[in-house]
């Protein structure tokens, strides 16, 4: 690698400005009240930036070590791009998939700081950018990705959006590829983790009367518990929920290299589990059913 | 930053007609090597607006590509290096991107570009303050009403998608849905692409 400063080029990066924005996390500029109180596709929900934001900018050392295996489909979408293709990977995580085939090349976004510089700490070319207002020009990809990524907005308009975004950047008669958690699991000890999100969580949130009055620190995480009585009329019961907090178990001894996790814990955001020896975090799911993406 | 990222990348802020190309600031360039690829090169070259990419490698400091170039200079070695080069070897490491109507800064930073806007940057849509609340709809049953309604004005608005397949498939007991989107806008027959259910 080779080092090359420019002389003269620099207009106003004089200041010490640049040494700045590595500390600065660009989400908690965007939790505004103010804005919250009229919701567009593009103004991310409060739930997505405390439940998929925030727990990820913690867990993403973490999140990423435990982020290798690839789904072969995806492995199989990937070669069978022709060579020399640009791929776009929007919600990119740490990326996995990047580089998956060497003949494409690929530009990964995520929101997640952190995991976002994982991918460039391996090499791969990536920026900070949100899936569901991509700052890309129109047609310039020659397929998409988004992998696992959809189910983490929080409103059927944001996902629209998120889809739309894909299609809009990749050229004509160019390939997205779209993976989401499915509501209807073969696994059914799988849904005693998760936590449904009730209906009363849901008025406490997005009531129209008071959708201001959570604020972050007076919501408590008490209601999540994984021995949630789930048993009578189960499949019923799922069908009926699509939104949930998928846990995930940050282990001590990786907690104490995140750093944020003594703050989350502070302010409610994790829980400690003695039991598992672990800092759990909610993480925001809406779970999608078959044929739900086609509407 | 790569510059084939800075000559694809441009300002979605409300209101800006013409985002691209970004201003460059340079605080700082590395070079790092990768392998030439012809058929990528060949590739990007009918998407580069060349001028941006010719301007911007100025900027790096980077002066061997011609002001102007066509497609017949690819089958010259010595073009397709320094393409390649100017295309994927020079990194801004440090400094800025500027959107160029409205001056917006965005940071560079150990060579991520930071794309984020804050919420009063952002286009809304009229059709979503009817989703103000969004709720899981069956939920709150007026709400969900409306929100149908909005929804349908709204997937009328999205154009050109094909859906090709969709499928639930599994992965370590986990179920996913796969779902392969084409954008239509061009007259090509959709492609059909095999996802089958995965036997993992």
């Amino acid at each position: 690698m080779r080092e090359i400063r420019v002389k003269g080029a620099s207009s106003l990066c004089s200041s010490t400005t640049l040494c700045d924005e590595e500390t600065h996390v660009p989400q908690s500029d965007l939790v505004n009240d103010e804005h919250n109180s009229s919701v567009g596709a593009k103004v991310t929900p409060e739930i997505e930036m405390k439940y998929v934001h925030r727990v990820y900018e913690a867990i993403a050392p973490h999140f990423s070590s435990t982020r290798f295996a690839k789904w072969p489909k995806v492995a199989a979408f990937l070669s069978s791009l022709s060579s020399g293709s640009l791929v776009l990977d929007a919600g990119c995580g740490n990326g996995k998939y990047s580089g998956l085939n060497p003949d494409c090349f690929f530009i990964g976004c995520d929101i997640s700081h952190p995991l976002v510089k994982i991918c460039a700490d391996r090499g791969h070319e990536v920026l900070v950018a949100d899936a569901v207002n991509l700052p890309y020009k129109t047609g310039f990809g020659d397929a998409a990705i988004t992998i696992a990524v959809l189910h983490h907005l929080r409103t059927e308009c944001r996902r629209k959006k998120a889809i739309e975004e894909l299609v809009r950047v990749v050229k004509k008669g160019g390939l997205v590829l779209i993976t989401v958690w499915a509501v209807e699991q073969e696994d059914k000890s799988l849904l005693n983790k998760w936590t449904p999100i009730s209906e009363k969580y849901a008025e406490e949130w997005i009531g129209p009367s008071s959708p201001r009055e959570c604020s972050p620190s007076s919501f408590k995480l008490e209601s999540i518990q994984e021995t949630e009585e789930h048993s009578s009329g189960h499949a019923k019961g799922f069908k009926e929920s699509s939104e949930y907090f998928v846990p995930w178990h940050l282990p001590y001894h990786r907690a104490e290299v995140s750093g944020a996790s003594a703050s989350a814990l502070a302010n409610g955001l994790a829980k400690k589990d003695d039991k598992k020896d672990a800092v759990v975090y909610n993480r925001y799911y809406h779970v999608f059913s078959e044929g739900e993406l086609e509407r | 930053m790569r510059l084939l990222t800075h000559n694809m990348l441009s300002s979605n802020i409300k209101g800006v007609t013409n985002g691209f190309p970004l201003r460059i600031e340079v605080e700082k360039v590395v070079e790092k090597q990768v392998d030439l690829s012809p058929a990528f090169l060949r590739n990007m070259f009918s998407k580069i607006e060349w001028k941006a990419l010719v301007d911007a490698s100025h900027s790096f400091g980077y002066a061997e590509l011609p002001e102007q170039a066509d497609a017949s200079m690819l089958d010259s070695e010595d073009f397709l290096r320094k393409f390649h080069h100017a295309l994927l070897e020079l990194h801004l490491e440090e400094g800025a991107l500027i959107c160029p109507e409205t001056g917006r800064r965005f940071p560079v930073s150990k060579g991520i570009p930071n794309m984020l806007l804050h919420e009063d940057e952002c286009i809304m849509m009229t059709v979503d303050k009817l989703k103000t609340t969004d709720p899981p709809s069956p939920q709150i049953p007026g709400i969900g009403l409306a929100r149908e309604k909005a929804l349908d004005g709204y997937s009328k608005a999205v154009e050109g998608i094909a859906k090709v397949k969709m499928k639930i498939m599994s992965k370590r007991k986990q179920k996913f849905i796969i779902w392969l989107a084409r954008n239509t806008k061009s007259s090509r027959e959709p492609q059909q692409v095999n996802l089958e259910r995965c036997t993992s």
